[in-house]
């Protein structure tokens, strides 16, 4: 399946009303709204501080306060925890270190984000679907709220990765949808906003596989959109987000779907 | 490959409760009926569909570690069928249910390992000993063939296999300290002390996985 229906798939799962919870609320009654992002070099930041047409082959480490994670309390002030473990898998890594992970955090909800090193590495699929409801099954067993998130497509030096990541993104939209879990689709968001999927420019290029700048732009952009429940690939989502967030018009640049 | 497992042991989900509210609908919350436990950690939310229902309708919903409580279901013999939420995958199971004014339904074990597995408890005791109630351990946590079950230090009943119950078992009223653990290496699992009153039943149920995430709550039945 292309990733255009894989996006569609996403739209109807993560915006149905009965998904709605809300991640902007005390769960836990510490005063303080805060959140955990568990999750690879992705999630961790690798990757950010460089420009759409610059020339990279690695992208560059980063001190783990960048990426999408200092970006969704910039645009919220809701605090995120960066858990992000460059390198790491969910199913030999990622899935063990949750549950101390979860449980020693005071955080309201969980953004879960794993995948790409296990697409690297060519992961059975239904391995990655036990694993990824592990995780969701010890943070919903503490308490905690969840996001999942999808994964963009590699490309580029990456390129036959994005077999893998999309088989992936077919467990995220399964187990969303069976743990009434909002979904942020940063595969749809790539769908729509790169220029060229085959060369998207949210990328580090040629290295393909770490955003860059702009694009953890869009992933903070989708998920903050899943916390406030809209639909940004939906025409009209961008503009709605931005009136919620008081930002300036233009501010989000994910693009609707066509 | 990296295996780190990681020991969370006496996690507690500290719920005295007579019966929990919410649930999925159709059956609503109740003091009779059927209560579905979740202690599969590597299963989705499920829904709960008896054969009696001519709609289908869901009885329950449930995610691992819930207590929802008893949902009205009548007191028949009957099918239940457990499937993942929303329609979105397989029949876990389906089974009959005892007829019984009060019944358990756990959910235990892992996909990977031991398969999915469902089995029904029925909740209902027939005397007690003046002066006390009665207290029983249902167990569904994976990686353990064995559980114990410690009532202020002293094993009360030990070797509980997987999927299985101690049976109901009196304990006076009071406060006591609860313990379990693994039969084979004695790791607890969970220690907690609470009150009991006489002529009331409670379950201990734990699920989940030993050494990986398990939890222990100790419910009132009825």
């Amino acid at each position: 399946m292309n990733n255009f229906l894989i996006s569609l798939i996403f739209v109807v799962l993560s915006f149905s009303p009965l998904l709605a919870e809300d991640f902007l609320e005390d769960i836990n009654g510490d005063g303080i709204v805060s959140h955990i992002a568990l999750g690879d070099s992705i999630t961790y930041g690798v990757g950010d501080g460089t420009s759409v047409g610059e020339f990279i082959e690695e992208a560059p480490d980063t001190d783990g306060r960048a990426g999408y994670t200092g970006r969704v309390e910039t645009l919220t002030g809701i605090d995120v925890q960066n858990r992000g473990i460059p390198g790491e898998r969910l199913i030999t890594e990622g899935v063990f270190r949750a549950p101390a992970a979860i449980s020693s955090s005071s955080a309201d909800g969980v953004f879960i984000m794993f995948g790409t090193n296990d697409a690297i590495f060519q992961e059975d699929r239904s391995d990655y679907r036990r694993a990824l409801q592990r995780v969701i099954n010890v943070a919903h067993a503490l308490g905690k709220r969840v996001i999942l998130v999808s994964l963009p497509p590699p490309c580029c030096d990456h390129q036959g990765v994005d077999a893998f990541t999309n088989s992936y993104n077919f467990s995220v939209q399964e187990l969303g949808a069976a743990n009434s879990l909002r979904i942020a689709d940063v595969a749809g968001a790539w769908a729509t906003t790169c220029n060229d999927l085959s060369e998207c420019q949210l990328y580090n290029l040629p290295e393909g596989l770490h955003p860059n700048t702009r694009g953890y732009d869009v992933l903070a952009q989708m998920i903050v959109g899943a916390m406030y429940g809209v639909n940004l690939l939906a025409e009209g989502g961008a503009a709605e987000l931005e009136a919620m967030l008081e930002l300036p018009e233009g501010t989000i640049i994910v693009k609707a779907a066509a | 490959m990296k295996l780190v497992y990681i020991l969370l042991s006496s996690l507690l989900i500290l719920s005295i409760t007579a019966c929990g509210g919410g649930g999925g609908g159709g059956g609503g919350s109740s003091t009779e009926g059927i209560r579905v436990l979740h202690g599969a950690i590597e299963l989705s939310q499920v829904d709960a569909v008896s054969s009696l229902s001519e709609t289908g309708e869901v009885f329950a919903v449930t995610a691992f570690g819930d207590n929802n409580g008893y949902q009205s279901v009548p007191q028949e013999e009957q099918v239940i069928s457990i499937t993942t939420h929303n329609k979105s995958g397989d029949v876990i199971a389906s089974l009959n249910a005892p007829v019984a004014k009060r019944r358990t339904l756990m959910l235990y074990g892992t996909e990977a390992t031991t398969g999915n597995r469902a089995v029904f408890f029925t909740d209902e005791v027939e005397e007690f000993t003046e002066g006390s109630g009665k207290i029983r351990l249902l167990h569904g946590v994976a990686a353990a063939a064995g559980l114990d079950l410690l009532v202020d230090g002293s094993v009360v009943s030990g070797g509980v296999g997987f999927g299985g119950t101690s049976g109901y078992l009196d304990i006076s009223e009071g406060e006591h300290t609860i313990v379990v653990r693994r039969t084979a290496d004695n790791l607890r699992l969970f220690s907690g002390t609470f009150t009991f009153t006489a002529k009331t039943a409670y379950t201990v149920f734990a699920g989940g996985e030993a050494e990986y995430y398990s939890f222990v709550q100790v419910l009132t039945d009825g």
